[in-house]
């Protein structure tokens, strides 16, 4: 074998995919080549570093995420047991929180089952996931200005969602419609994602078998509606729905909704 | 691992038996999603898209077959049919992959340069160099390196996921690899760890990639 010949087989021998005849003709010619050798070398160096370079540990949140997906695909088990162990902070937090937290009285049996509630969500929450995903500028970058600012563009009393989270920053907010209605977007960035809080005055029975309920170790309860892979928690005050719509998992924005007060 | 799931599509296995098995395989799954999308979040959901279609398709599984590839092929797809960004990279690869590789080649000294291990305190700088060549790739090209090398699955198993010939397989990986050491010898010479007039000209002209039919020959010369 020659040098030539060897140069062909560089990358089928790194990658053990040559037979053992081949094999041994490459290790002659290379146990008194050096160019070749080199060659080789380099070649097993390239394959072992990027072995061992492109092996990355997956996230934590990514097992709980992935795991919350195939229960709910499995549409077998609600996700109650999940959520009671994901965050020990999360009752200890409860705990000490007087939070303004006001939950839906909305009538109709609760539904758990997810797949169910997905096929009945109306246009209303397509509309909220849709204010979420498209980005456009804020009208108001100051939160105190916030109801000052929507007192005569929506018909209803409207404030920031205070979110207990340090990790939550109010960006702003604009004017908004969801579902032919008025509505106010409030923009958040929690923890390098971007969340949208959507706040309308819903019709009467408009929720009504779309809302799920979470409730937890502690008691409280979060009542949320499933839109596609969204799970979208709602806090109501004053007659008025603040919807949260993020791009963390599931787990987190329930529990950033779980502990949002509205003064 | 072995385990049977179920063949019938309608009595889909607990989600348990499915989640312990295919979990097993999350790092693998999102280190690869990390270089399909070159993004944390986009990785995430691929991976997250790939298993969730390996749930409703795991009776197309074959027990006892390996599931690393059998997932890694449905998150290639999903990424493949869903993540890609244009085609543009398509047409890169389509009209390239015909003419010859030429370029890439180290010489020696570079090659030693590299791997010297004297320049182990640039050790951190170097992964990421490695990294930032292969992610430059074309999506087709890094497929291969991903598939081949962090993977490290065989080329019948690459063949398989990606559903071209063994021949396309080890042509596009010889390709990948010409193209990544042609980055990282320019990002070699940028970061100090080779001199320039060190990148002499290769000191033998490089054949091209072993074909198919003498792939063939010496595969069935081996066990004949």
């Amino acid at each position: 074998m020659n040098c030539g010949s060897v140069e062909r087989y560089v990358d089928a021998v790194v990658d053990q995919e040559v037979d053992p005849t081949t094999r041994i003709a490459v290790d002659e010619h290379v146990a008194t080549c050096g160019g070749c050798r080199e060659r080789l070398d380099f070649a097993r160096w390239m394959k072992e570093r990027l072995g061992r370079d492109g092996k990355l540990e997956a996230p934590a949140a990514l097992r709980e995420r992935v795991q919350l997906a195939l229960s709910q695909e499995a549409g077998e088990e609600s996700f109650l047991p999940r959520l009671a162990r994901f965050d020990a902070s999360w009752r200890a937090t409860a705990a000490m929180a007087a939070v303004a937290l006001v939950v839906f009285g909305i009538g109709g049996a609760l539904e758990l089952n997810g797949r169910h509630a997905m096929a009945r969500v109306g246009p209303l929450f397509e509309d909220v996931v849709r204010a979420h995903t498209r980005s456009y500028p804020s009208e108001v970058a100051q939160r105190e200005q916030v109801p000052g600012y929507f007192a005569d563009k929506v018909d209803f009393q409207v404030q920031p969602v205070d979110f207990r989270d340090p990790g939550v920053r109010f960006v702003g907010a604009r004017h908004a419609e969801v579902g032919g209605r008025h509505a106010v977007t409030f923009q958040y960035e929690a923890r390098g994602h971007k969340m949208t809080v959507v706040a309308f005055r819903p019709p009467a029975h408009a929720l009504d078998g779309q809302v799920n309920e979470e409730v937890h170790a502690d008691g409280r309860s979060v009542r949320y509606v499933r839109v596609g892979q969204h799970i979208v928690p709602l806090v109501e005050h004053g007659g008025v729905v603040y919807a949260v719509v993020g791009g963390l998992t599931p787990e987190d924005v329930l529990r950033l909704a779980g502990d949002a007060s509205i003064h | 691992m072995v385990f049977g799931f179920r063949r019938n599509k309608a009595s889909r296995t607990k989600v348990g038996d499915f989640e312990e098995s295919a979990l097993e395989h999350l790092d693998v799954l999102y280190g690869a999603a990390m270089r399909l999308t070159r993004d944390a979040n986009e990785a995430q959901d691929l991976v997250q898209d790939a298993l969730v279609r390996a749930y409703r398709f795991q009776h197309h599984f074959e027990p006892g077959t390996n599931l690393k590839a059998w997932l890694l092929r449905i998150l290639t797809n999903t990424f493949i049919n869903h993540y890609r960004r244009s085609a543009r990279e398509r047409r890169v690869l389509d009209t390239e992959e015909g003419t010859p590789v030429g370029d890439g080649v180290m010489s020696r000294a570079a090659m030693r340069g590299l791997t010297d291990s004297t320049a182990v305190a640039q050790e951190g700088l170097l992964r990421s160099e490695i990294l930032s060549a292969l992610d430059n790739l074309p999506d087709d090209y890094r497929l291969m390196i991903v598939l081949a090398d962090i993977e490290e699955l065989s080329y019948k198993e690459i063949a398989e996921t990606v559903a071209v010939p063994i021949g396309t397989v080890m042509s596009r990986l010889h390709r990948a690899r010409k193209m990544m050491q042609k980055q990282l010898l320019e990002q070699a010479v940028l970061m100090g760890i080779i001199e320039p007039k060190e990148e002499e000209a290769p000191d033998a002209g490089l054949a091209p990639a072993i074909d198919m039919q003498s792939y063939r020959q010496r595969k069935q010369g081996a066990s004949g």
